[in-house]
């Protein structure tokens, strides 16, 4: 995929995973307000539940290209030198990444238990 | 053309922000990326909240007294705003793009509803114990 993700797809990836999202925000307050107090025994059973395990890696997905989309239009808005928007993209990217890589190791480790 | 020195001379000199009148629109527009803002800066502890969730019982304990110290419930407490105001203003933008919504006074209401809604649920939340 093209990285920067200009124009129309941009569009289309920003709306698609916005309803994920939301859909997903819904279900999981539903949820949290159902399980009471959390516990780890609760958390590990949600968890372990292929059906929630792949909805938790499909918002991971989706979150990591809607902050992606989302910053990237503030930054090409707002720092227009090109250097500085090079360095803000790059740090945009690293925190998308380093956020990803824990995410994605957390899940691995849960879907383990399984 | 000969009056434009004239009108040069008539422009403002300086910006006055707190003179500028925005919309109510403009506000939960601004409001929306301010908040992706927040809630972007919020990912990377929220996903090292979540590895430490899952790495074991002591890791999901230690997570859980993270959340529940005060200064960490103040951030809480504006993340969740963030969220809220994301969440609507996002539901009303996808709203106008399908086309709903779209003369100015269901537009101007809509965004009243947001930028209200969201702090008033953020703080029905709080004050009805939604932490835990």
């Amino acid at each position: 995929m093209n990285l920067l993700a200009t124009g129309l797809r941009a569009w289309v990836v920003q709306r698609a995973t916005a309803l994920y999202l939301a859909a997903f925000a819904g279900y999981a307050f539903v949820q949290l307000a159902r399980a009471g107090v959390p516990t780890h025994a609760a958390w590990r059973a949600w968890l372990a539940e292929p059906g929630h395990w792949v909805a938790m890696a499909l918002a991971v997905v989706s979150l990591l290209l809607h902050a992606w989309v989302g910053m990237r239009d503030i930054v090409f808005d707002y720092v227009p030198r090109l250097a500085w928007r090079l360095a803000c993209l790059g740090g945009v990217l690293l925190v998308l990444a380093a956020a990803g890589l824990l995410a994605f190791r957390a899940l691995l480790e849960a879907a383990a238990w399984a | 053309m000969e009056d434009s020195d004239d009108r040069a001379v008539a422009r403002p000199r300086f910006l006055n922000p707190l003179a500028i009148h925005l919309p109510v629109g403009a506000v939960a527009s601004i409001l929306h990326r301010l908040s992706g803002i927040l809630l972007f800066l919020a990912l990377l502890p929220a996903a090292w909240l979540l590895s430490l969730s899952v790495s074991g019982e002591a890791g999901f304990a230690a997570a859980r007294a993270f959340l529940g110290l005060a200064g960490v419930r103040l951030f809480l407490g504006l993340l969740l705003w963030a969220f809220l105001h994301h969440f609507l203003a996002g539901i009303r933008f996808l709203l106008l793009d399908a086309g709903r919504g779209r003369d100015l006074a269901a537009a101007r209401r809509l965004a009243w509803l947001v930028n209200l809604g969201a702090p008033l649920l953020a703080l029905l939340w709080v004050l009805a114990g939604g932490w835990g």
